[in-house]
């Protein structure tokens, strides 16, 4: 995906073949990114869609100052925020206190004890608690490998700003781990 | 600085085991048959005046065209209309029906002025349905 550059002249004279590619290659982030900021797959899929009949309206306008992805997550983005105005659940963050060096390697060996499949799922469900402005900076940071300047991009923040709030974000996701796997954690020392 | 790098290195094995999240089967289907019917609504003309407003306007300018003959000297309206004549007549009735109207020249301000605002919110408003119409 990373090499793929669409023909967007192709795109524009209508070949709705290139632009089916193009689709293709990004739903699967664009999807994802909805799912974790909307929490739910129908209203997702739904904004995911509309993301990319917004690309295709705009895309006589992207002028190529950013990568096309960038471009693109910037859009999903936008318009989950706008979703999540409509529907009144603008979440925000809940204050958190900082995670402790031995709570992190309790984190670590609890996972550690875990099935694959079995640890996918206490991640997704756990991804499901951050906010949504958390949960796309760590999915578009991990998953993507976005650096903090597209991040910046994308949420409309400065690289310092994307930074601090990875960091945090970071820190919310552990706690939340840290309140899953409690049981498993205390089964450890037990 | 050492529990950062271990909160990092806690992330970077979360996120090694997590995978995106796929759409329906039909996803990219459905986004072109959207933009597809999107395409069809746009070519399809709508005008932006509905018909009776035009049988209206036609109303009225064949009532205007009467009324300019019937004003006008029936003597000079034969097989050749003078035109110039009658077009002088239906001024000389308009200067003399609108000095009947005394307008004060705040009046005539407050009709510039709100003028230039239906103008300005004019463009404003298409300025933001083009932009709420591309990039969200």
């Amino acid at each position: 995906m990373k090499d793929y550059q669409p023909n967007i002249e192709a795109i524009l004279a209508g070949d709705s073949r290139e632009f089916s590619v193009l689709v293709d290659t990004y739903k699967n982030v664009v999807f994802t990114v909805a799912l974790r900021m909307l929490k739910n797959r129908e209203e997702a899929e739904e904004v995911a869609q509309d993301t990319f009949i917004k690309v295709y309206r705009s895309l006589r306008k992207f002028k190529g100052d950013s990568k096309l992805s960038t471009w693109i997550y910037r859009i999903a983005y936008n318009t989950c925020l706008d979703r999540l105005k409509k529907n009144g659940r603008d979440r925000k963050n809940v204050a958190i206190d900082e995670i402790e060096g031995f709570e992190i390697k309790n984190i670590d060996n609890a996972l550690d004890g875990m099935v694959k499949s079995e640890r996918a799922e206490l991640i997704r469900n756990c991804i499901k608690r951050l906010s949504p402005k958390d949960a796309t900076l760590l999915t578009l940071f991990y998953l993507e490998e976005k650096n903090l300047n597209e991040l910046g991009e994308i949420l409309k923040m400065g690289e310092s700003s994307v930074k601090v709030g990875l960091f945090r974000a970071r820190g919310r996701l552990a706690k939340i781990l840290k309140q899953y796997l409690e049981p498993e954690i205390i089964g450890n020392y037990g | 600085m050492d529990e950062q790098k271990d909160l990092e290195k806690l992330m970077d094995k979360i996120f090694d085991g997590d995978l995106l999240d796929a759409p329906s089967t039909n996803f990219t289907t459905s986004v072109l048959e959207k933009i597809e019917a999107e395409k069809k609504e746009q070519l399809a003309y709508t005008p932006l005046l509905p018909k009776w407003v035009f049988v209206v306007i036609g109303v009225f300018v064949a009532l205007f065209v009467i009324f300019v003959f019937r004003i006008t000297d029936p003597v000079s309206i034969g097989p050749q209309i003078n035109y110039l004549e009658s077009f002088k007549s239906i001024s000389s009735w308009f200067a003399t029906s609108a000095s009947v109207f005394d307008f004060s020249g705040t009046l005539g301000y407050s009709i510039v002025a709100v003028g230039l605002v239906i103008c300005l919110q004019a463009s404003l408003l298409n300025k933001f349905v083009n932009r709420t119409n591309s990039l969200a």
